[in-house]
Order: structure tokens, then C-alpha cells, then sequence
């Protein structure tokens, strides 16, 4: 490792210098310390999920189990909840694209005055905390009905779900090239045709990170959910919730370890498909 | 990339039925926003001029709420936690970023690690995070450990603890975009003034921090809006400390006091909005001491 460090790179072979040694083992501490600050709730709620007895100052915990699994499969039906939450997600989704892609696109790529003004519409609901109106909604939405049904909770998820979906589609939208389009209409494609064959298969990674954002956003929402939800439409944040406020700390870790695995499918998804730093650098206008 | 920016100018409009469907494509958006969140936002409003007697609009709610030691104290909580995580979180994030740009050994896994926060439900993280910084937990063993004398933390259930929680779970907003900032920088621009004998604390100072500074400031603002609006981990880990999103939610609900709710529902909006104007005022200044 007794490399000669020259005080300037050069730049074509290397963009960023290397560290000298004493800065490489500060920044793998540094490293260290934030992987071990990420990692350790889970590895508490692992242990957690599979041990029984944990508690009282014991560093482990007595026994190992599956028996909180087993809970929450029975007595929380997490297989329904499960169920319930995964087609609320998907309503918002069909409702976040259906309404947010023509306005990303309109916004990207047709002339209308006041674009600012409307993009900062769009985006106000993520600027204010979702409890200011949340409190209002919850009247409203009993008032017409939407309590306790999964449309309702869909509606109320995508007002959080839409914003994201205009902002990633509008940038995405912006990045076409228009030559694209005209090179499709002179070969004799109507507008149909472009937006399927051109537009649509350009557009996909963007469509993409939209779609994910938006289940993202509404797995993930709880303030919404506790003021829409009802006994028929029982959502894992708020089930997880109440497990935790019953004191069924296992049960809601073993629902946790189940929550797990897609969220890190997801994750690895996000990962390799999409550059989130990408999307949230674009987050300029707020 | 030039020549297609040009060229993806929008179209212009030929005629009335071109810009009908422009209408078309925007209304549903425009209709959405006014019918669920502009209009919920505004019976809010109007619940919150409700008096506890049931009379017409009143201002009692915001006046018992700006003289109310309590409430007040509620509202002091919550921006010093948002304003405390969100430093936190640029403390966080530019180290972070400047280590990771760098791709050294592992830094792939990091970032994966990065967006861990965002993909898992908060309400298993605050869990996870309660389990592991309790008195007896893991993390609070290994600290008593390292330091000699040192005692158990109280993290739980403290003012430090929340910051802790909250970084934990806001901080990637930050990091993300603070990453893309700095792994967006022309480092030609940072040769030159390596070039030039800049010392390594000038180059950060003056160069990759004023650059990078527009990404650090948006994701910031992400961190501070979130963490202003937290509920979903307060409500778990708060025990006795109780922000405003938390205070609001149990006076509607428990104590089926709208009114009082809907009123600093508001007063948690308007605070949140000046917050935010400060910190864009304040926050532009660094960026033009940048090179010109």
C-alpha cells in the first residue's frame, strides 16, 4: 500500500485523488458508524420477530420462536391487511398516473402561461404537513362516503402520490427530444401511434420511478390512512400501529420482518432501475 | 445535448382545439388539488374559527393557543427538533457524499444502504431504533462499553433521542441529493484550485461547498418539511414529548376538540411556511460566494 500520492492527479486517468491513509481509515470509521446507525434497528427488530423472553436487561433473548409469526398471521391477518394495502397502493397509482402524467406532460411540452404557478400548485400538498389537512379531509370524506373503502384511502393517498409523478414526469417529459416525434409524424404516425411506439418506451424509466414513488408514498402513508381508514379497509401502518400501541412489540416486529422482503425488493429495484439521487436533485422548484 | 434542448421547445398552439386539450390535460390535476387538498385545507380553516360554545367565527382557538404555555412549548418542540435534524442531516450528508464520491471499496452497498430509511414503513424503524437505544439495548451497552464511566444514555424517549430517530429517517433526503451535487461537480473546477494552492479546507470551503450548496438546500428542505411534519414516529417514540402533528391528531381525536386542532393545524401550517422562507433567504447566500 506504499503508494506515492502526487499532490495533483492526473486527470485523465483518475477524476478523484486518493486519500492518503490517514484520511482512508476516517473516512471507513465514518463509514462504519453510519452502516452500523442504519443496520442496527433491524437487527433489533429481527431479533425481536424470532425471540421470546428478550427483555429485563437480557443481552439475548431466552429462546428462539416462530410463534409470533404466527400471530400476526392469525390473530393481526396480516395476509388481509397485506391484501388491503397492496390494492389501496395500486389505486393510487392508476389515479396518481391517470391524473399526473397528461399534467406533467402539458407542462413539459405544451405552451401554458403561469407554468410555475402551476407546477407549485401541484407540489403544495408536500409542502405543508399532511395533518393540517388531513384533520379537514377526514370530514369531508365521510361527508361523500370515501371512509372505509379502499378508493377512498387511494384518493386521499394520491393527493401525497401526485406531486411526485408530475415532478418525475415532467422532467422526464422535458428530455425528449422533439425531432423524435417529428421524425414519427413524417413517417406517416399519427399521434396515437407516437405516443406508443416513441413517447411510451422513452418515457419508461421515469414512468417507472413515478409508479414506485407512488406505492412508495402510499404503503408508507400513515396520517392519511388513520383518518380515511376503516375496520374493512385496515392497512399495515395503521395495523402495525396498533400492534405496537397494545403493547405486542414481537407481534409488530414479526409483521415487520414480513414487511421486509418487498421493501427490499423494491429497494433493489430502485436501485438498479433508477438513480433517486437523479430524481431528488430535480427537486429544485420547491 | 444542446441541439436537443433546442429542439424540444414546445410546439406552439395551432388553434382553439390545440389549447382545449391542454385545459383538458391540466383540469383533472387542478381539480384534484382544490377538491382534496385545497378544500379539506380550507374546512380546516373554517372549523378552526369554531368557538368552543358552537358560536359563529371567533378567533379564541389562535388566542388561547398564543397564550397557552403549553401549546406554545408544542410549537417551540417541533421547529427545534425540524430545525436540529435537519443540520443534523447536512452534517450528515456532506461528509457522506465527499467519502462516497470517491467509489472507494463498499461504496455501492452504502448507497443502497442510503435509501434504506425510505423504503421501510417509519413506524418499524422508530420501533427498531426504541428496542435498540433503550437503556439495556445493544447500542447503549456498546457505547457504555467504549467509554470508560460512562453510564447508560437516556435516549429513549428524549429530546436527543428524537433528533437521533428523526435523522435516522429524514437524513437521506439530504444525502441524496447532496450526493448528486457533489457527484455532479466539474472537478476541472476543483483541479484549478487545487492547482492554484488552495489548501484542502479552502477547496472545500470555497469551491465544493458553494457549488454543491443548491443540492444540499433542496433536500434539506425536503429533511426540514418532513421532520416538521413528523407524526408517525412521535406518536411511537415520543413517550411525553409530543410535537405539534401528534398534539393536533389527539385533540381531534381523543379529545374531539376540532376546533382547537383545526387552529394549530394552521398555526402549524403558517409555521412551517416562514420557516421555510427564512431558510431560503438565509440559505441563498452561500451560493454567491461561489467562483464567478
Amino acid at each position: 500500500m506504499s503508494e506515492i500520492t502526487y499532490p495533483i492527479a492526473p486527470a485523465a486517468t483518475r477524476r478523484v485523488p486518493r486519500l492518503p491513509a490517514l484520511s482512508r481509515i476516517l473516512a471507513y470509521t465514518l463509514l462504519l458508524v453510519f452502516l452500523l446507525y442504519v443496520v442496527s434497528p433491524f437487527v433489533a427488530i429481527l431479533t425481536m420477530a424470532f425471540g421470546q423472553g428478550w427483555f429485563g436487561g437480557r443481552l439475548f433473548p431466552e429462546i428462539l420462536t416462530l410463534r409470533w409469526f404466527e400471530w400476526a398471521v392469525n390473530v393481526t391477518r396480516i395476509p388481509q391487511v397485506l391484501g388491503n394495502s397492496f390494492l389501496i397502493a395500486a389505486l393510487c397509482v392508476l389515479i396518481s398516473l391517470a391524473i399526473g402524467v397528461p399534467t406533467a406532460w402539458a407542462i413539459a411540452r405544451r405552451r401554458i402561461p403561469a407554468k410555475t404557478l402551476l407546477l407549485t400548485l401541484v407540489l403544495l400538498p408536500k409542502t405543508i404537513p399532511p395533518i393540517t389537512f388531513a384533520l379537514g379531509a377526514s370530514r369531508e370524506f365521510y361527508a361523500l362516503g370515501l371512509v372505509n373503502t379502499h378508493v377512498g384511502v387511494a384518493v386521499a393517498h394520491a393527493v401525497l402520490a401526485m406531486p411526485f409523478v408530475v415532478l418525475i414526469m415532467t422532467a422526464t417529459f422535458e428530455a425528449l427530444d422533439e425531432r423524435v416525434f417529428e421524425a414519427g409524424r413524417v413517417c406517416g404516425g399519427g399521434w396515437l401511434r407516437n405516443a406508443i411506439h416513441l413517447a411510451l418506451p422513452m418515457a419508461l424509466p421515469g414512468l417507472m420511478a413515478a409508479t414506485l414513488f407512488a406505492l412508495i408514498t402510499s404503503l408508507n402513508e400513515f396520517t392519511l390512512t388513520l383518518v380515511t381508514y376503516g375496520p374493512g379497509t385496515l392497512t399495515l401502518t395503521v395495523q402495525t400501529y396498533l400492534a405496537i400501541g397494545d403493547g405486542f412489540q414481537e407481534v409488530a416486529s414479526a409483521i415487520s420482518v414480513i414487511l421486509l422482503l418487498p421493501s427490499l425488493v423494491l429497494l433493489v429495484l430502485i436501485q438498479r432501475q433508477i438513480r433517486p439521487e437523479a430524481i431528488l436533485g430535480g427537486v429544485k422548484g420547491l | 445535448m444542446n441541439s436537443a434542448s433546442v429542439a424540444a421547445t414546445p410546439r406552439r398552439g395551432n388553434g382553439g382545439s390545440d389549447r382545449a386539450l391542454t385545459i383538458l390535460m391540466l383540469a383533472p390535476a387542478i381539480a384534484y388539488i382544490l377538491a382534496f387538498f385545497a378544500y379539506p385545507l380550507g374546512v380546516t380553516f373554517l372549523t378552526s374559527l369554531e368557538s368552543d360554545l358552537g358560536l359563529g367565527p371567533t378567533l379564541m382557538q389562535y388566542q388561547s393557543i398564543l397564550t397557552s404555555e403549553k401549546y406554545l412549548g408544542t410549537v417551540w418542540l417541533t421547529t427545534g427538533l425540524a430545525v436540529g435534524t435537519t443540520i443534523l442531516s447536512v452534517l450528515l450528508a456532506v461528509p457522506l457524499a465527499l467519502i462516497l464520491r470517491l467509489k472507494m471499496r463498499g461504496h455501492r452497498f452504502i448507497r443502497l444502504l442510503i435509501l434504506t430509511p425510505l423504503m421501510v414503513l417509519a413506524l418499524i424503524s422508530a420501533l427498531g431504533l426504541l428496542i435498540i437505544w433503550d437503556k439495556n439495548g445493544w447500542l447503549n451497552r456498546l457505547f457504555s462499553q467504549l467509554v470508560p464511566g460512562g453510564g447508560p444514555l437516556s435516549i429513549d424517549y428524549t429530546v436527543p433521542g428524537l433528533l437521533l430517530f428523526y435523522t435516522w429517517l429524514y437524513a437521506p433526503y439530504t444525502i441524496l441529493t447532496t450526493l448528486s451535487a457533489v457527484e455532479g461537480l466539474d472537478t476541472n473546477v476543483e483541479e484549478a484550485a487545487r492547482v492554484a494552492g488552495a489548501s484542502p479546507w479552502q477547496l472545500f470551503r470555497s469551491v465544493t461547498l458553494p457549488l454543491s450548496w443548491p443540492g444540499i438546500r433542496s433536500g434539506s428542505i425536503l429533511t426540514f418539511l418532513l421532520a416538521f411534519g413528523a407524526f408517525n414516529v412521535p406518536i411511537i417514540a415520543g413517550g411525553d414529548l409530543r410535537p405539534l402533528a401528534v398534539v393536533i391528531y389527539t385533540e381531534a381525536s381523543t379529545f374531539q376538540h376540532w376546533a382547537r386542532g383545526s387552529a394549530l393545524a394552521m398555526v402549524m401550517a403558517v409555521v412551517s411556511l416562514v420557516v421555510i422562507t427564512v431558510y431560503l433567504r438565509l440559505s441563498s447566500a452561500p451560493a454567491r460566494r461561489g467562483p464567478t
